[in-house]
């Protein structure tokens, strides 16, 4: 049970840093570090999880979006999308964890939720995606 | 982006529907005769609750204190009022709210009042025994944190 919660959040977490690769190159302006400084966050907690992990959790080579990014409106929508979708992700974490490994899942969850905000995702009572 | 009504209905049904499970199974404990103490909330979710209470309240006296800022803040005061019904156990403020010189300091108050409820949800999650509790209480976290920079952006126009 512990297990299938941390795979899904790495697998998660694999299609965010996806997501991130397709988000930088259609931003400009700000948006365009702090595509990469997401980019960077999500791959350190990546690696976290993935040091926890007894599994062996592979990445897929492309993944589909839920509609057509190809422009900056577009490309922010997905960055709303995949972080308020790695909440609900990293709230099953917490739910199958105890102590500092759910703290750091919880931690993870809430710099998502602000993450979805500074992409302009207007605030939800149940973040989940 | 945003979910569509009727899904935020459908997941906040799902939310309560969990949290309901884990007050029967409290009540059934209750009449199976054991020690009336089990029947009391539990400490996580009373804490949870009070601390949404306190918040409703604080909201609530600057919408009054300050109109103008109505429309930004009663959507986020609502979502303090679902999480205290997701939670689902009755309680009053733990503090008492503050008073603010003006509307952008009142943002401001709030702000850090969600930053501050946000990592005390998180210390919640980590203290719930209840998983369903955990999971409502992580996202619950999530969602008082997204609220920090969504009422500083509001300074920001």
């Amino acid at each position: 049970m512990t297990t299938s919660a941390i795979e899904a959040a790495i697998s998660g977490e694999d299609a965010c840093i996806y997501a991130y690769g397709v988000i930088g190159s259609q931003v400009r302006g700000a948006a365009k570090p702090r595509a990469r400084k997401a980019l960077a966050e999500h791959r350190a907690w990546r690696d976290r999880l993935q040091a926890q992990s007894t599994g062996i959790v592979a990445a897929s080579i492309a993944y589909d979006f839920p509609f057509p990014v190809e422009d900056s409106v577009s490309a922010k929508q997905l960055a709303v999308l995949v972080e308020n979708r790695m909440v609900g992700l990293y709230a099953d974490l917490a739910a199958s964890v105890a102590g500092q490994a759910r703290e750091d899942a919880v931690t993870a969850a809430m710099e998502c939720a602000t993450r979805a905000i500074a992409w302009g995702g207007l605030p939800q009572a149940f973040p989940q995606g | 982006m945003h979910v569509g009504v009727d899904q935020a209905i459908s997941r906040r049904a799902v939310l309560i529907g969990a949290t309901g499970i884990a007050g029967a199974g409290i009540l059934s404990a209750c009449t199976t005769g054991a020690e009336p103490s089990t029947a009391a909330a539990d400490p996580v979710s009373a804490e949870v609750a009070g601390a949404e209470q306190s918040l409703i309240a604080q909201y609530q006296a600057f919408i009054t204190a300050f109109p103008e800022l109505s429309a930004d803040l009663t959507p986020l005061l609502e979502q303090h009022a679902d999480h205290a019904n997701a939670i689902g156990v009755k309680a009053t403020a733990t503090s008492a709210p503050v008073a603010a010189a003006d509307a952008r300091t009142a943002i401001a108050v709030l702000a850090d009042a969600e930053r501050a409820a946000a990592k005390a949800r998180r210390a919640s999650c980590v203290a719930a025994t209840d998983q369903g509790l955990a999971r409502l209480v992580a996202l619950i976290a999530a969602s008082e944190a997204s609220h920090a920079p969504a009422l500083t952006r509001l300074l920001a126009t």
